[in-house]
């Protein structure tokens, strides 16, 4: 006879995944796409097998979001996500209020696997681990053969898995650390019809792509990012001239605080260049934004950025205040947040698969759902790739930067949807 | 491959322009190359549930202060016409807002009936009716429609206790009335005040365990 248990497995949503399903609207649905591209078509029922497998790794992805009347929760559920052809835009909406479904979907297209979540559940660590799970999961029972060691899976028990890294590192600070803070331009102009955004991905050899930094004496993603600012720099009219151009940079908290997490557990920093005062060549970006990395990328800066989000968590006067009033007060705040940077550069960094599972694997690409302009990037074996999304119509700022990237001499390959 | 001379880049994915500087574009693209599905975009519904109703509601203002005012009978009826449609509306925006929860729906249609009858009580000169007999009936209705719900759709635990919970205190609320001697007709308030007894006393009992863990869930801080 089988023993029903009657008590269900919760969580506390941890620090950042409390604001995702207050904030995310149809404009942003706080939804990233981690993609991963092989060289032969995918086979659909194979995927199915995989995708059962690995969720048994990760077993508190099997969740739906619940409220509560303080905060909302996580409830784990028995729901067997199921593998379809994708059918809907990318990044549309996995939270819906009051649906209780889960939150990430695994759809394929032709000889991509793509696995869509709603950030509340992970952040792109998290979510690069289940990925890099569910393809080796999927090439071991393809090419049985010639795939065979034991599956790729990260060393943590459930319960650390699920471990709410902000509050474990959360304590009192040295108050006299300041944060920058700028006035920031804001990239305008028409936006796309909400649910229609624009994505354009760009591929470039790493090899190449080092060989250029290597000559600026700097490393890839000071680099990038230095363009990045110098594309955005074009785009500023005379008008704006005494506003910096800001980047937000997520930072992956896990290389700083020891932590094995499958949640949410990322900081950001944001890196405002201003055009006037220090120049607009790019060995002076680079400079600067090289400068600016090594100091603020140090684990006590970085606690005192993790500190004022937990900070507003603890607060008992905010613990008491009913969720529908805390959600609108969360709505607000993103809202005037948003001004504060101009774009926001995320970097994935290197993948990493085990070498037998290499030779069937094209690329890894990664992009999120914005309400501004953001840079993805990630690199996979010599593929490069940078993928833009955005809100707007305007599509300068990328133009602006493939150019210049084309400029340095180096081979850019692009693919976009069409909005 | 596509190539754009003006951005010196190649595009794997099929276009009529480059995707960059939307400018002309040399060599050919091969469909099989794309990256995303042809997805139509979603066409938006003309005319939304929302606006509909809306617009159903003031017409219905317009109309009531029209006939009003062209018939004669002395009365403005109209200012409780308006007071009934703005219930009708919220009443009808909660039902669509919550249709996927059905128990959660029936809890807000019940107060937002009962508030607004009570209400309407008051406007036309407290009679009571409202406390005596719409509450009470509201809310033995409401209690056995989430119980026959729940038993149909063999909801979990999780999904069904923090409502029934929440349902049993409502029902508490005539008998209370009758204690305080505000109500003068008691037998509806007693019949609906003696079901949610029984059925809270069964499910602390039956269901103590779940009762506290949804405690715990619902209001953890």
């Amino acid at each position: 006879m089988m023993i029903r248990n009657r008590n269900s497995k919760w969580r506390q949503l941890d620090n950042a995944a409390k604001i995702f399903p207050a904030v995310s609207d149809k404009r942003d649905e706080r939804v990233f796409r981690f993609v991963c591209e092989l060289k032969e078509e995918v086979n659909p029922l194979i995927l199915q097998d995989a995708l059962d497998e690995a969720i048994k790794i990760f077993p508190m992805f099997l969740c739906v979001i619940r409220k509560g009347f303080f905060w909302s929760y996580m409830e784990e559920r028995d729901i067997r996500p199921l593998v379809s052809e994708e059918n809907m835009p990318p990044c549309s909406r996995i939270y819906v209020r009051d649906q209780r479904n889960l939150l990430f979907t695994v759809t394929y297209f032709k000889k991509r696997i793509n696995f869509e979540v709603f950030h509340a559940l992970t952040d792109g660590t998290g979510a690069l681990q289940f990925l890099k799970t569910l393809v080796h999961y999927y090439l071991k029972l393809v090419h049985p053969d010639h795939v065979n060691e034991p599956i790729y899976s990260y060393d943590a028990t459930y319960t650390e898995k699920e471990e709410d890294s902000f509050k474990k590192y959360y304590k009192k600070v040295d108050k006299t650390i300041k944060i920058p803070k700028y006035q920031s331009f804001q990239l305008g102009g028409r936006k796309l019809d909400s649910g229609n955004m624009g994505i354009i991905e760009g591929k470039l050899s790493v090899a190449e792509v080092l060989k250029i930094s290597r000559e600026y004496n700097t490393t890839m993603t000071v680099l990038l990012a230095a363009i990045y600012l110098a594309a955005i720099e074009k785009e500023i009219g005379p008008r704006h001239k005494h506003k910096t151009a800001t980047l937000m940079v997520p930072v992956n908290l896990r290389n700083y605080f020891p932590s094995a997490s499958a949640s949410n557990f990322f900081g950001w920093i944001n890196v405002g260049y201003d055009f006037e005062v220090r120049g607009k060549e790019l060995p002076e970006i680079i400079s600067y934004v090289s400068e600016f990395f090594k100091n603020e990328l140090t684990v006590e800066r970085l606690a005192v950025r993790v500190n004022d989000f937990v900070k507003l968590e603890e607060n008992i006067l905010a613990r008491l205040i009913p969720l529908e009033i805390k959600n609108f007060g969360m709505k607000m705040g993103s809202k005037v947040k948003k001004y504060a940077v101009t774009a926001i550069f995320s970097n994935i960094g290197k993948v990493e698969m085990p070498e037998e599972c290499t030779p069937y694997i094209e690329l890894f690409d990664i992009f999120i759902s914005t309400p501004k302009m953001q840079l993805c990037m990630c690199s996979f074996n010599d593929q490069l790739v940078l993928n833009f999304t955005s809100v707007y119509e305007s599509t300068n700022v990328q133009r602006n930067f493939f150019r210049i990237l084309s400029g340095l001499g180096l081979k850019v390959e692009i693919s976009a949807r069409d909005s | 491959m596509l190539y754009c001379e003006k951005c010196k880049i190649t595009i794997r994915t099929e276009h009529k322009s480059c995707p960059l500087c939307h400018g002309g574009l040399s060599g050919t693209a091969s469909k099989e190359d794309s990256i995303f599905p042809d997805i139509p975009a979603i066409k938006k519904r003309q005319i939304s549930f929302f606006s509909m109703l809306t617009f159903c509601c003031v017409l219905a203002f317009i109309f009531s202060y029209l006939i009003n005012n062209i018939i004669p009978s002395g009365s403005k009826w109209f200012i409780y016409m308006i007071g009934g449609i703005c219930l009708v509306w919220i009443a009808l925006i909660w039902g669509k807002s919550k249709r996927k929860n059905l128990l959660k729906n029936t809890i807000g249609q019940m107060i937002i009936i009962g508030v607004g009858l009570g209400i309407c009580d008051v406007f036309i000169g407290w009679k009571g009716w409202s406390v005596e007999f719409a509450w009470p009936i509201l809310i033995f209705l409401s209690l056995i429609f989430n119980v026959i719900t729940t038993w149909v759709k063999k909801l979990e635990g999780s999904d069904y206790m923090i409502y029934l919970l929440m349902n049993c205190i409502f029902g508490l609320i005539p008998i209370l009335l009758v204690q305080l001697q505000v109500v003068k007709f008691i037998i509806p308030s007693i019949i609906c005040g003696g079901f949610a007894m029984v059925l809270l006393a069964g499910l602390i009992i039956f269901r103590w365990d779940q009762v506290v863990q949804e405690l715990v869930k619902k209001f953890h801080m």
